[in-house]
């Protein structure tokens, strides 16, 4: 996916909390590529989805104003959760003529939610992926390469334990308990983000 | 090569939470990995310790071309 910084900046500078700031900078970084599989998989071009991920965090962040105006604020978190996914399920059930995103076009996306069919579950679905490719990220960086090649060639690859210890020249049980601790890591990191984010 | 049996004599199910959380000793960690090489019930009961079925199958699913994307974007950065 492409960098487009200016845009990025000009969200921040909206959240002007710290807290909520980085709360920000967490929610696009699972968010965005949650909208932009999910506008590949219902067969949009890799330039166009990516413009769609960058449209709807534009709506949300322009939104974010009303969020600080609000006397009775809900959590940041929670309330970014809310309005993205009402601007995703919309920006992908509009119609072809729909006008494009802009204008008062974005209070329409953010507040008003179309007749979803199954959006809803893919976008929990594509919410969970990117959950755990976050989890796994941290935790691919927290161990050793050759403890992160046995999880991936046992749990990703399909590959026998055996046919691991053999090939790493290890043993059948320091396999598994190599891939069962990576597991409780991930499980751990990805119940952290989880809980960041509610 | 040798049969994979249970040797229920020797199975501490206690310990394999400890091995999980890096919590025994060098010389108990030594034992119970030569265990499981044997062991077919720990290397079960171990995996069923560090996550259930659904999250062992969620990594299987969601992960699959991590190192892929990984190495990509890598790559675009240089």
């Amino acid at each position: 996916m492409a960098n487009m910084p200016d845009t990025r900046d000009s969200l921040i500078v909206q959240v002007q909390n710290p807290a909520n700031r980085e709360a920000w900078e967490q929610f696009t970084a699972i968010y965005r590529p949650v909208i932009y599989r999910l506008a590949r998989t219902r067969g949009m071009q890799d330039a166009d989805a990516d413009d769609l991920a960058q449209q709807v965090l534009l709506a949300v962040g322009r939104a974010i104003p009303d969020w600080q105006s609000n006397k009775q604020q809900s959590r940041f978190r929670h309330w970014l959760h809310r309005i993205t996914k009402n601007a995703i399920l919309n920006a992908l059930t509009r119609t072809p003529k729909d006008p494009a995103v802009g204008g008062s076009g974005f209070m329409n996306l953010i507040h008003g939610v179309s007749k979803p069919d199954n959006i809803e579950l893919q976008l929990e679905l594509e919410y969970r992926r990117q959950v755990y490719r976050q989890a796994a990220e941290i935790v691919r960086n927290a161990v050793q390469e050759q403890t992160w090649r046995v999880f991936m060639m046992t749990i990703i690859e399909g590959q026998s334990t055996e046919s691991v210890a053999r090939q790493m020249s290890t043993t059948i049980g320091n396999v598994h308990a190599i891939r069962s601790r990576v597991m409780r890591r991930l499980q751990i990191a990805v119940k952290d983000i989880q809980e960041a984010d509610e | 090569m040798k049969p994979r049996t249970s040797n229920a004599s020797k199975c501490q199910p206690d310990q394999l939470q400890d091995l999980l959380n890096g919590q025994l000793t060098s010389r108990d960690e030594q034992l119970l990995l030569v265990h499981l090489n044997e062991c077919d019930n720990c290397c079960r009961r171990l995996d069923e310790s560090a996550a259930t079925p659904e999250s062992w199958n969620a990594a299987h699913t969601f992960l699959r071309d991590l190192d892929w994307e990984i190495s990509r974007r890598r790559h675009e950065q240089q």
